[in-house]
């Protein structure tokens, strides 16, 4: 599977890829904001997407509109802070699947992305 | 075991098909058992036929025998024994041997072989009467024209024949009667037997399916209680939630108290929401369950988003008031077909949890908060500190009586405003007075306020006070929580006190409390303003005064404290040129007098009264015009220092330059009924003596200095 | 408290006074009044708030007062009953326009009256209550916001 990692944070990006990397996920792409991801996703066609919600340019809600045009079967999980939950309801709303909040650990990580996956399969 | 797929109906089929197998018999024995009858009650005809054939043949015999006598030829006679005897031999013959026969009116019917031996042996007998009878009625029919003779003797055969068939054919039309009555008995005993196995399996089916019903009931029953025991006991909430957000027709008895209402089934879960908890959580709850409905999140990994998942929500204690309590709302997909159905909530009241959780944050901000207060606190002298805190709250108080009671009209308020000013004013003095910084700014930011009022040129209202009153209330929050602060502190140091308490002498007043603090006072204020003093007492513990005095001392020594080191002693190159030393001196005199009134002096070694720069600030604040300032002799001049809004000082700041501390201590000293005066002299110094009568009872309660202006 | 929230409060019973009964109310000098010296006429509507502040509002009217509005508004029904349905009714502009204002932080109570004194209505304790002076047409009354929780 392939995964394109959205995060305006360096750490941020870094820990998701390290987390994600190792684990039967061949990481195509890292973008900064949403211009970034739309063009990556274009180019890279990923299956998995993690998503922050507040970032420079174009913010996680508009990203996840465009890339879910792109291609509708695309999983994304958002990984914000949970200081504003109305916004992560809006991002699930228009077709993301999962939700994570920052801050989180490697395995709480990699265990959404393993849930995420699980349930595209199953359900 | 399958039986063609039947599974658990398997048996009522077969026992179906065998009730419908044993009915299926009886007809048809029935069936065979009416044909029987038929049969039997032809062959009962048939034999009576006989009888009645065998009488015709006599008679027409006898007919044809007078005819012939009379000599008359014979008619249709002829042809009636004729008829009869043929008939009589075929219905013989039948019986003997089975076989179709004429019936009545032409028709043709069908007679079965009598096979019994009692009637075989009756037929053989009557076949023996009737061959030579027939033979003899045969010939005489094949002669046209017989003799009287041949008739007469042909008549004789018949009337013994006649009575021999007679009896035979009614022994036969016996026989078969009673051959036929068997027959019907065996019949319907087999026909009884049939029914009765089909009713026996009938009362089978009923007993089996009716044992299976009342178990599988019983079974439904067991499970429903089971449920409903679950549902009356559990602690929780329970409920199903339909995709129209309607509450399921079962809930469990604990949901009624969690959501303080009954009648839950079928209500609407959003409404239920609405009211209790905010819009805003409202409209999110519904686009989460939106979500949960939908089948494209995943529902572990949107559960951090539940916007009930602890929820604080408001009842309506109908009093006015509000019940609040924490809900903890929780949702699992329920699917019926792969597609989710319901949302199974499982809802609980977590408000002692998250009481718990907050006293325990808030007594760790608390003591975080009187940590902070208290290293401030540690560094004052406790006494001091509490003296200041109970004067700080009469102030305040002071205060508070002014905005309640001295504003009904625009002059009243403006009034008022002064007086708060200088009230606060103080106050602010004594709290950098006792090293409460943290309070000595809030009151400075309280005091910008009160200026903002005071320079307002329209008149006041009462609303234009909102902001200062909602910043008083902090002030005695404040104030409040320092007390709490001093008293907590007091209990730990009452436990860990080892020094004995010394008895204050005049000699060691000196080192009293607030003495100490009111050098330290005018040391650091020193300090900030680039000059030395250094402060001297004499006198009794000012601890030991009499309440209100004791309370309001501090304020007017700060005052003085702060009006001689900011505007009195110059800075030290200053007074090195004038051959004074550098250190300036602050000398304060403390006596109670034997009429239980106080004698105070306060003396500084500074500039003295600048009477120049007096009359200057008296015309730049509109006091004076600058004639009347030139025609103003010394006195007045000196007694404008004590008006409102009066300050040499050219900017404010924390310390001075408000033109407000000596109308502090006149308003004090005017409400106590003490006087003031001054000597002064340029260069030199200046000295304040006050004198305070005894404390009247009226003036320990704290009655506000609202119109405390020099006259 | 804080004084925005007062205010809208204030601007709450001004605008009934004012549009009902065509005469201004005058705000008087606000003051602090605590648990033992509960301001109190005959008949008070009290809201309960809820939210990011709690405590309660009210709003507190002698009868005479009470019966003037009444009188004023075209009802010729003074008794006790119309008087303690108008100081809800007051309560409940009060509490309509704080609905409209501080919009979602806030949970509002529906009013009740109470007659008589000021210990049937029931303030947090260690509160201070803000009470507001208002006056319309010579008679005195009062607004009172009794809130903790807001900085």
């Amino acid at each position: 599977m392939k995964l394109l990692i959205v995060d305006d944070s360096n750490i941020i990006r870094s820990k998701i890829a390290r987390a994600l990397g190792s684990r039967n996920l061949e990481v195509v792409g890292l973008a900064r904001n949403g211009h970034e991801a739309v063009s990556l996703f274009a180019r890279t066609r990923p299956d998995v997407v993690t998503m922050d919600l507040t970032m420079p340019e174009m913010d996680g809600i508009e990203c996840i509109r465009r890339l879910l045009e792109l291609n509708p079967d695309t999983l994304i999980l958002v990984v914000s802070a949970l200081a504003d939950k109305a916004t992560a309801i809006e991002a699930l709303k228009l077709g993301a699947q999962g939700f994570l909040c920052k801050p989180f650990s490697e395995e709480d990580l990699a265990e959404a992305v393993e849930e995420l996956i699980k349930g595209a399969v199953h359900g | 075991m399958r039986f063609f797929g039947l599974g658990k109906y398997r048996v009522i089929v077969l026992t179906v098909a065998m009730f419908l197998v044993f009915d299926l018999g009886v007809l048809v024995l029935n069936f065979v058992i009416s044909s029987q009858i038929a049969a039997d009650a032809l062959a009962v005809n048939m034999a009576g036929r006989q009888r009645m054939l065998s009488q015709r043949a006599a008679k027409t015999l006898w007919q044809i025998s007078e005819r012939a006598a009379a000599g008359q030829p014979a008619g249709g006679e002829t042809a009636e024994l004729a008829e009869a005897v043929s008939l009589f031999d075929e219905t013989l013959t039948a019986f003997l041997q089975g076989g179709s026969i004429r019936g009545g009116a032409g028709t043709t019917v069908t007679l079965a072989r009598i096979d019994d031996a009692d009637g075989i042996a009756i037929l053989q007998r009557a076949n023996a009467v009737w061959a030579p009878y027939r033979a003899r009625i045969t010939t005489l029919l094949a002669n046209p024209a017989p003799s009287v003779d041949e008739v007469r003797s042909t008549l004789d055969v018949a009337h013994s024949a006649n009575l021999e068939l007679l009896k035979l054919m009614n022994e036969l039309t016996s026989q078969v009667e009673v051959t036929a009555a068997a027959k019907a008995t065996t019949l319907r005993a087999v026909q009884i037997g049939g029914i009765t196995l089909a009713t026996a399996n009938f009362v089978l089916i009923l007993f089996h399916f009716l044992r299976k019903l009342r178990q599988g009931d019983a079974l439904l029953e067991q499970a429903k209680k089971e449920t409903d025991d679950i549902l009356v006991t559990v602690n929780e909430g329970l409920f199903l939630l339909g995709r129209d957000f309607r509450i399921g027709s079962q809930h469990s008895q604990a949901l009624e108290a969690i959501l303080g209402r009954k009648d839950l089934g079928g209500a609407d879960f959003v409404d239920l929401l609405r009211g209790i908890v905010t819009e805003k959580t409202v409209g999110m709850s519904r686009d989460y369950l939106d979500l949960l409905f939908g089948e494209r999140v995943n529902e572990k990994l949107v559960s951090s988003l539940n916007p009930l998942d602890v929820v604080e929500v408001h009842f309506d204690d109908q009093r006015g008031g509000f019940v609040t309590k924490y809900l903890e709302f929780r949702f699992n997909r329920v699917r019926e077909g792969g597609v989710v159905a319901h949302l199974l909530v499982t809802a609980n009241d977590v408000t002692k949890r998250v009481q718990l959780e907050r006293a325990l944050k808030e007594a760790h901000e608390r003591a975080k908060g009187q940590m902070d207060l208290l290293v401030e606190v540690l560094q004052v002298e406790p006494d001091a500190l509490r003296d200041f805190l109970a004067a700080a709250a009469l102030c305040l108080d002071k205060v508070n009586t002014l905005l309640r009671e001295r504003t009904a009209s625009a002059t009243d308020r403006r009034e008022a405003v002064i007086a708060i000013y200088r009230l606060l004013h103080g106050l602010k003095g004594d709290a950098s007075g006792v090293g409460l910084s943290g309070l000595a700014e809030a009151i400075h930011d309280v005091e910008d306020l009160v200026v903002a009022l005071r320079e307002k040129h329209a008149s006041l209202d009462g609303n234009d006070f909102l902001p200062l009153a909602v910043r008083l209330e902090r002030l005695f929050a404040q104030v409040d929580a320092l007390r709490g602060v001093v008293n907590r502190f007091a209990q730990i140091r009452g436990v860990v006190a080892v020094e004995p308490a010394r008895p204050a002498t005049e000699t060691d007043a000196a080192q009293a409390p607030l003495v100490v603090r009111w050098r330290e006072f005018a040391t650091r204020l020193a300090e900030k303003h680039g000059k030395h003093v250094q402060f001297h007492y004499h006198g009794i513990d000012p601890g030991k005064l009499a309440s209100p005095y004791r309370e309001a001392l501090p304020t007017v020594i700060n005052q003085f404290i702060r009006n001689a080191v900011v505007h009195g002693v110059e800075a030290p190159a200053q007074r090195l040129i004038q051959g004074k030393p550098a250190v300036g001196n602050l000398a304060l005199y403390l006596a109670a007098r034997d009429d239980g009134g106080v004698d105070l002096s306060f003396r500084d070694d500074g500039a003295g009264l600048q009477l120049a720069a007096i009359r200057q600030a008296a015309i730049d604040r509109g006091l004076l015009s600058a004639a009347e300032a030139d025609a103003c002799d010394a006195r007045r001049l000196v007694e404008l220092i004590f008006k409102p809004a009066f300050s040499t000082r050219a900017s404010a700041d924390e310390d001075g330059g408000r033109g407000v501390g000596l109308d502090v201590i006149r308003a004090h000293v005017n409400e106590w009924g003490g006087n003031i005066r001054i000597g002064s002299t340029p260069r030199e110094y200046c000295h304040f003596r006050i004198s305070l009568p005894r404390p009247s009872p009226q003036l320990s309660a704290g009655a506000a200095p609202a119109h405390g202006e020099a006259a | 408290m804080d004084e925005q929230n007062i205010q809208i409060f204030i601007d709450g019973v001004k605008n009934y006074f004012l549009q009902q009964t065509g005469v201004a109310a005058e705000v008087g000098t606000p003051y602090l009044s605590d648990a033992q010296a509960r301001v109190a006429y005959e008949y008070t509507g009290i809201i309960g708030i809820s939210g990011s502040s709690r405590g309660c509002v009210y709003y507190t009217a002698p009868g005479a007062l009470l019966r003037d509005v009444l009188l004023r508004i075209g009802e010729s029904d003074v008794t006790p009953a119309n008087q303690s349905d108008l100081a809800g009714e007051v309560a409940n502009t009060i509490a309509g326009n704080a609905r409209r204002e501080f919009g979602k932080d806030f949970m509002i109570s529906v009013p009740v009256v109470v007659s008589g004194g000021a210990e049937r209505i029931s303030l947090p304790p260690d509160l201070r209550a803000m009470v507001v002076p208002i006056l319309w047409r010579k008679h005195a009354a009062a607004l009172v916001v009794a809130l903790a929780g807001t900085s």
